[in-house]
């Protein structure tokens, strides 16, 4: 699945602002990427052509992301520590009935990344 | 296929610690059973082991294959991998055993015994109630005995969680109904789901008698057998020197490189190797149960007390030398081939703790009950066989093979689930009361419907599963959408109405 196509998939946050992710460049940063989108502190994967943002930690065990695998044509991800999966497009649990993961749609936009919050 | 003409298995080096042997040696099959090689056929058939192990089929006495934490394919972690007994570690309780033996009663190449929890539907899985004693419910004495007398052979120990927010009394009454069933008590002491400071797994040293097992040993969690200066702690040295079994049981929280070397340090050593393995640490850092063998002789466990931990001393505890463990004349023809690889390998404790390591345990070939398997290490692996997946945009392709019986129960099931309502499943407040009055709502629909469990059981799985997990009911009906889960019920059973 391609970035673009994630993106489609996911629920619109219509009326959340685009926020600028300082200090990522989109073409040389190394992914994961390490950055905050208001009072969250998240990830930035690069997924075929796209990018997208999960919270940093999974929330079984608060352990981090940073080397989790993505799942399922690249749908979902899996928390390395106790194969905990997640959707991608909205953050639903898959395994693991009851926990939620926060995903963020971001965005290119010439140089810089834009993310928002998937509601 | 499993072939009543003898086959000698030729040139392997074979370790059988029950008899004694670790040398070049050949073994016989015959009819399903190890056989004497003197008096062969010249013709026999023959397959050439040379530079190969071999052993008794392997015994991996904690596993899940049934339940919350079990795989869709389990012989992928069973024959598959060389191990041809094992022991489901509380996935049923005596609330869903039929619902066990219905689904998996039959069909798997892989001996299948059962450990059963003390909890009525068995272990819940993703949620941190364990310990809540009013998830007990009650302990149905009489079902019990009457359960075990029917399924003679089946049951192997009896598991508690050796945790509890209510005192010791759980623990109790785990050894009081093992005792009454006379079956050991097996004791998870993991990851035990309390707030810190809570010691009540230590109970569970004092409560258990020689032959009772203990297992996840080395986990690196709260309540564990060191003190705060790495030593073994009295209470658990005590134990095992009056008999107590210490079991390994590795599972996904559960192993700690440095409790281990620890332990090892002091010459506290496992009696028996298993694995725990389940959907949550198959793709790392469980794998296998040769895989956890293969840590253990990076401690420096000999080769022969790794096999002897996964053979003879399972069987001996679980007391089933007559049926498994030894390559004996006589006994069922369970057999494992394996290869000790040399390599780099890097060998992963559940807190991503590594250690580089020069060998590997690989598993090549396995016989049960004379029946050859080709061992695959990486079947398990497949993301089918661990990753369960509602099925909630799409209708399962089993839905195809729904019977017309199966899918009036459906509709019928649909009927009985109406008036009951249930919420989005949620970690902190898993609603167990109500798991039952699903479950109670499937059997009266299943019994009105007069349609066979398994059936009933398997209705419900094709049609929000693309591949068939078996749990238990009143809790896989309880993780689906409501709504969902009725529309499409009704949907199924309508279609069949059209049909006819």
């Amino acid at each position: 699945m391609s970035g673009d196509a994630l993106t489609a998939a996911a629920h619109p946050a219509d009326g959340t602002p685009w926020q600028v992710l300082e200090g990522i460049d989109p073409d040389n940063a190394k992914f994961p990427a390490l950055a905050r989108v208001g009072d969250d502190r998240i990830l930035v994967l690069r997924i075929g052509d796209g990018f997208r943002g999960v919270e940093r930690s999974c929330p079984h065990q608060q352990r981090s992301l940073h080397d989790a695998f993505l799942q399922g044509g690249n749908t979902m991800i899996r928390c390395r520590w106790h194969n905990y999966v997640f959707r991608l497009n909205d953050g639903k649990a898959v395994n693991c009935p009851g926990f939620k993961l926060k995903v963020f749609e971001v965005k290119r936009e010439e140089k810089v990344l834009l993310a928002r919050p998937v509601t | 296929m499993k072939s009543p003409a003898p086959i000698l298995l030729k040139g392997a080096h074979v370790i059988d610690p029950a008899q004694g042997i670790d040398g070049i040696e050949d073994i016989a099959l015959e009819n399903g059973k190890i056989r004497p090689v003197e008096g062969l056929p010249s013709d026999v058939e023959t397959i050439d082991v040379t530079d190969s192990y071999l052993t008794p089929g392997w015994i991996d006495i904690h596993v899940h294959v049934y339940g919350t934490l079990g795989f869709a394919d389990p012989d992928s972690i069973g024959v598959c991998q060389g191990v041809t007994s094992y022991v489901e570690a509380g996935g049923p309780g005596i609330g869903t055993l039929d619902e066990f033996l219905a689904l998996l009663g039959s069909g798997l190449k892989t001996a299948l015994f059962a450990g059963p929890y003390i909890r009525p539907l068995g272990i819940l899985g993703l949620n941190f109630i364990e310990s809540d004693v009013r998830t007990l419910t009650n302990i149905p004495i009489a079902d019990w005995l009457d359960f075990k007398k029917a399924h003679p052979g089946l049951l192997r120990y009896i598991k508690v969680g050796a945790f509890s927010g209510y005192g010791y009394g759980p623990t109790k009454i785990g050894k009081g109904l093992a005792e009454v069933l006379d079956l050991p008590l097996y004791a998870h002491i993991g990851e035990h789901q309390l707030q810190p400071g809570n010691q009540s797994a230590y109970e569970i040293y004092r409560v258990s008698e020689a032959g009772d097992i203990v297992t996840h040993i080395y986990h690196g969690n709260e309540c564990g057998i060191l003190d705060k200066e790495g030593r073994i702690l009295p209470v658990v040295q005590e134990a095992k020197n009056r008999g107590v079994l210490f079991d390994v049981g590795f599972g996904g929280f559960n192993f700690s490189w440095r409790v281990a070397e620890r332990a090892w340090a002091q010459g506290f050593f496992p009696d028996i190797i298993s694995s725990d393995l389940q959907q949550f640490n198959v793709a790392g850092p469980a794998y296998s149960l040769a895989n956890v063998m293969t840590c253990f002789m990076k401690l420096g466990m000999s080769l022969q007390d790794a096999v002897e931990k996964v053979t003879s001393a399972p069987a001996k505890a679980l007391r089933m030398t007559d049926i498994a463990g030894s390559l004996k004349p006589g006994l069922p023809a369970d057999v494992t081939v394996f290869r000790l690889d040399r390599g780099a390998y890097t060998l992963t404790d559940t807190a991503n703790h590594t250690r580089p390591y020069d060998q590997r345990i690989t598993p090549i070939m396995a016989f049960k009950s004379g029946e050859r398997i080709d061992c695959d290490m990486q079947r398990c692996q497949d993301e089918k066989n661990w990753l369960i997946q509602i099925a909630d945009d799409h209708e399962p392709e089993g839905v195809a093979r729904l019977t017309a019986a199966q899918r009036s129960f459906l509709g019928a099931l649909a009927g009985k689930l109406a008036p009951i309502n249930w919420d989005e499943f949620s970690v902190s407040t898993l609603d167990y009361d109500k798991s039952l009055v699903l479950q109670a709502a499937f059997h009266q629909a299943r019994q009105e419907q007069n349609i066979p469990l398994r059936d009933a059981l398997i209705a419900v799985f094709d049609l929000f599963l693309d591949h068939r997990f078996t749990m238990q009911i009143g809790l896989f009906l309880l993780r689906l959408d409501r709504t969902f889960a009725l529309d499409r019920m009704r949907k199924v059973a309508s279609t069949q109405r059209m049909v006819a």
